[in-house]
């Protein structure tokens, strides 16, 4: 892009200062009252209020927003071990007790019915 | 992967965390955190009276939210007016912008953004949304922006400037269409505009200037209807 020319930019400049100036609308008792009508739709009842209040309390005590995510982290973590163990997971657990398990949770469980009777 | 999740759940369930976007109910700039220590007693010069006033009535207060109306809606009027030279679009902004406020007073949290810098933030996304909808219609088909006086020439012309200046900040990219709207048209200091959009002060100069050049080129084309060159 060229350099603007420098009356262009003067015109911008008196642009913005008119604008700027410009007296703006004043707040109509029609919009003031549509307003007063959202707030007052859109405030909480003194159940949610109560019900919001007990979560932030479980949360508080558990820690905080952080602790939250830790636990979710660590919970799709642990599901995730569980349903795809990692080799080395199963060795190691072999390795400690001399035993070496195999848990299917979902061979039995036919998901889509594919398998038709007789 | 279950770190990605876990860190979406959580800002998902905790909007404050995001990057201070859309509906951030308390960005998180560094500059914003502690603007206002709690114990702070409240003649300080940081004490947020809005905020207070907006925890209220988060907390069931039916009376307050008049005076919030009061406080807040004819600044947010001003600067979206300014910004898209009509009055009837403004007021929906005015209508939309403190309906986010009402949603996320349960979430505020006192000490942080002010509730008139979330405001601008909340107003500018607003009319750059607008701005951009009005890039995919013509020109032409905008609505003129009424007019009380027409019969007064110079109050037309101030009309056409307005819409002529509306019309290029829609085509700007938003970032730099809100920087140069907050800085030349608000006329909100560099730091003040880093603190709305949640940028570094040198981000700001930089979408300033880009925004300013490429507006000036823009309405270069249209320097006869401006009609500075008459006055």
């Amino acid at each position: 892009m060229t350099d603007p020319d420098f009356k262009d930019v003067e015109r911008l400049e008196a642009l913005f200062a008119d604008v700027r100036d410009a007296e703006a609308p004043t707040l109509s008792s029609d919009l003031t009252a549509r307003l007063l009508a959202d707030a007052q739709s859109a405030q909480s009842t003194p159940q949610n209020r109560q019900e919001r209040a007990r979560w932030r309390t479980w949360i508080g005590e558990i820690g905080g927003w952080p602790s939250v995510g830790g636990l979710v982290t660590a919970g799709i973590a642990g599901l995730w071990i569980g349903i795809a163990p990692s080799a080395m997971a199963e060795d190691l657990w072999a390795s400690l007790t001399g035993e070496s398990y195999e848990v299917a949770i979902l061979s039995d469980w036919d998901v889509f019915e594919v398998e038709t009777d007789g | 992967m279950a770190v990605a999740i876990a860190m979406a759940l959580a800002t998902a369930a905790n909007p404050g965390w995001g990057r201070g976007g859309r509906l951030c109910p308390t960005p998180i700039y560094p500059y914003a955190r502690g603007l206002r220590d709690v114990t702070e007693p409240a003649a300080s010069p940081d004490w947020d009276r809005d905020a207070e006033l907006l925890l209220a009535y988060a907390a069931g207060d039916e009376t307050v939210a008049s005076a919030l109306v009061a406080s807040l809606a004819p600044a947010v009027l001003a600067q979206a007016f300014r910004m898209l030279g009509d009055q009837a679009e403004a007021e929906d902004v005015v209508q939309d912008a403190l309906m986010r406020l009402w949603k996320i007073a349960p979430e505020w949290r006192r000490g942080e953004a002010k509730v008139s810098t979330w405001l601008y933030r909340v107003t500018a996304n607003l009319c750059t949304d607008r701005l951009r909808k009005r890039r995919t219609v013509t020109l032409d088909a905008v609505a003129e922006p009424e007019d009380p006086a027409q019969s007064v020439t110079h109050k037309l012309q101030d009309v056409a400037r307005h819409k002529a200046l509306s019309e290029g900040l829609a085509q700007l990219p938003e970032r730099q269409a809100q920087a140069v709207a907050l800085r030349h048209l608000e006329g909100l200091s560099n730091p003040e505009i880093a603190l709305i959009m949640g940028i570094g002060v040198e981000a700001v100069e930089s979408l300033t200037a880009r925004g300013k050049r490429a507006l000036t080129a823009i309405l270069a084309g249209r320097k006869d209807e401006l009609g500075y060159d008459n006055d």
